[in-house]
């Protein structure tokens, strides 16, 4: 089997994320692609999409595993961390090994406990104003070069695109209001995976990937999938699950199959 | 704008007075604040009588723009010239007329999917809402939010007794506690929130940790002798 070259992965990632953009489509499932294609692109252990709320807090909207301790990880930047410098300063932050920097103790401390070492942190712009951070985790201190990083602010671009483009925008052409559905749409989703969890006796993580799996098998977009189970207008049969097929793909999987 | 809501909420019921200084803190003419039970809502308060009788009208005609925020999960257009509704809806025209209204912009009070309510603001200018305007919109909805699962909790709208930062944990296990719970005793994710809110309360621990208990089933909620709600296992 031959693994696709960088350039030609590269290139079909953008050509996908466009087609996404001119279809209509569902902004978390395209975030949640978007930060698995991060992971394959630069052989990274994770990566993640943070949006700021109305309180400046940054939440995750998307990221490559819904492993609850990659999540605390992203949360805790909060505090201390390269997405929160990034979001204040709206300048990319690249730290290939965080053993050499003194900057973020807490935040080093935990990383590395949970297997990083170098960790990438890229804004999310629109004019003036950083709305929120791409982040990317790597197992290993590799350095990422000037056109990993071009290309790493390329996507974090196409992630802004995508929040104010998506589906229902409609007349919410005000920002907050926009960023405020994406926000929604999440919490949507946890709120999902929660009813499925306690139904069904599934980790989250499965959780998750059963309601993905559900709303691309019913052609039906994620967010919606999740408000119509949130406000118990649908109920998932469990003998449509799939056991073990959509654990989260580790980097280097293909995601073509679109499953 | 939001501590304001939040101070104004404590002292005083959700009445009339609460939602005339909403109608203040917003700069619009009037403001209606109603609870969602199910698919259907229901007026809280308003900031005057006129208002309550539109409202009432579309709740007994079942359709209206704070019915379509309830329903969608999405608030009104910002320019919604009262011409363009009483297109779509001839009864509200005479009533809107009679009020005085020009404008009326309804904000879904939700959390994720849960639906709490609908916050109504009405304009006698024939203008639609500023940007601002809107924006202000959003934060007070967001503020209203609280103040109504405190309300429906009997907890304080702050009642947060360790801001859930300090304790590390990551937040989305509120909302999946709230799934979880309400997938445990068949009640809506909007009333789960309110449960946990009351029990983190109560048991004076900080909301983020007793979701977290939740997701790792450590407690949950049954459904006892008597159809009550209670609360099982170490917390």
């Amino acid at each position: 089997m031959r693994t696709p070259s960088r350039e030609s992965l590269l290139s079909r990632t953008f050509v996908q994320l466009a087609d996404s953009l001119v279809d209509e489509f569902d902004l978390i499932e395209l975030l949640t692609l978007l930060s698995l294609r991060c992971v394959e692109l630069f052989e990274a252990g994770a990566a993640g999409i943070l949006l700021a709320d109305q309180r400046g807090t940054l939440q995750v909207v998307a990221a490559s595993s819904e492993r609850a301790r990659l999540l605390e990880l992203f949360q805790l930047q909060n505090d201390q961390g390269p997405c929160l410098d990034c979001y204040s300063t709206g300048s990319p932050i690249s730290v290939h090994d965080l053993r050499s920097v003194e900057r973020w103790p807490l935040f080093t401390a935990e990383a590395e406990a949970a297997g990083y070492r170098g960790v990438g942190a890229f804004p999310l712009r629109l004019r003036d104003e950083v709305i929120g951070t791409l982040n990317i985790f790597m197992a290993d201190p590799v350095e990422l070069g000037d056109q990993d990083l071009q290309i790493c602010q390329a996507l974090a671009d196409v992630a802004t695109i995508a929040i104010l483009q998506h589906q229902a925008v409609q007349q919410a052409e005000n920002l907050s209001g926009q960023l405020q559905q994406a926000l929604d749409s999440r919490i949507a989703i946890e709120q999902a995976k929660g009813i499925l969890a306690e139904r069904f006796h599934l980790e989250m993580t499965d959780a998750f990937a059963q309601l993905r799996r559900f709303a691309r098998g019913s052609n039906q977009r994620l967010s919606d999938v999740a408000a119509a189970l949130v406000l118990g207008q649908i109920v998932l049969d469990p003998s449509t699950f799939g056991h073990g097929v959509d654990t989260p793909p580790e980097a280097g999987s293909s995601l073509e199959q679109g499953s | 704008m939001a501590q304001a809501l939040s101070t104004a909420s404590a002292s005083a019921d959700l009445d009339e007075t609460f939602c005339t200084c909403c109608r203040d803190l917003l700069g619009v003419d009037g403001v209606s604040i109603s609870l969602a039970s199910s698919f259907d809502l229901a007026s809280m308060c308003t900031t005057n009588a006129s208002i309550s009788a539109f409202e009432e009208l579309e709740f007994t005609l079942g359709e209206g723009p704070a019915l379509d925020a309830l329903a969608s999960g999405e608030p009104s257009p910002p320019e919604h010239p009262p011409g363009e509704m009483s297109e779509k809806r001839p009864p509200f025209d005479a009533a809107a007329a009679d009020s005085g209204l020009g404008g009326v912009f309804a904000f879904p009070l939700n959390v994720g999917a849960a639906r709490l309510g609908v916050l109504t603001l009405f304009v006698n200018s024939i203008t639609g809402l500023s940007a601002a305007q809107h924006d202000d919109a959003l934060i007070a909805a967001d503020a209203l939010v609280h103040v109504i699962l405190a309300a429906q909790g009997s907890t304080p709208a702050s009642a947060e007794p360790v801001p859930f930062r300090d304790v590390g944990l990551f937040r989305a296990e509120i909302h999946q506690a709230s799934g979880m719970l309400s997938a445990q005793i068949g009640c809506t994710v909007a009333d789960a929130l309110v449960q946990l809110r009351g029990r983190a309360y109560a048991v004076e621990k900080p909301i983020a940790e007793l979701a977290r208990d939740v997701v790792l089933g450590r407690t949950r909620l049954l459904r006892g002798a008597d159809n009550q709600i209670e609360w099982s296992g170490e917390e």
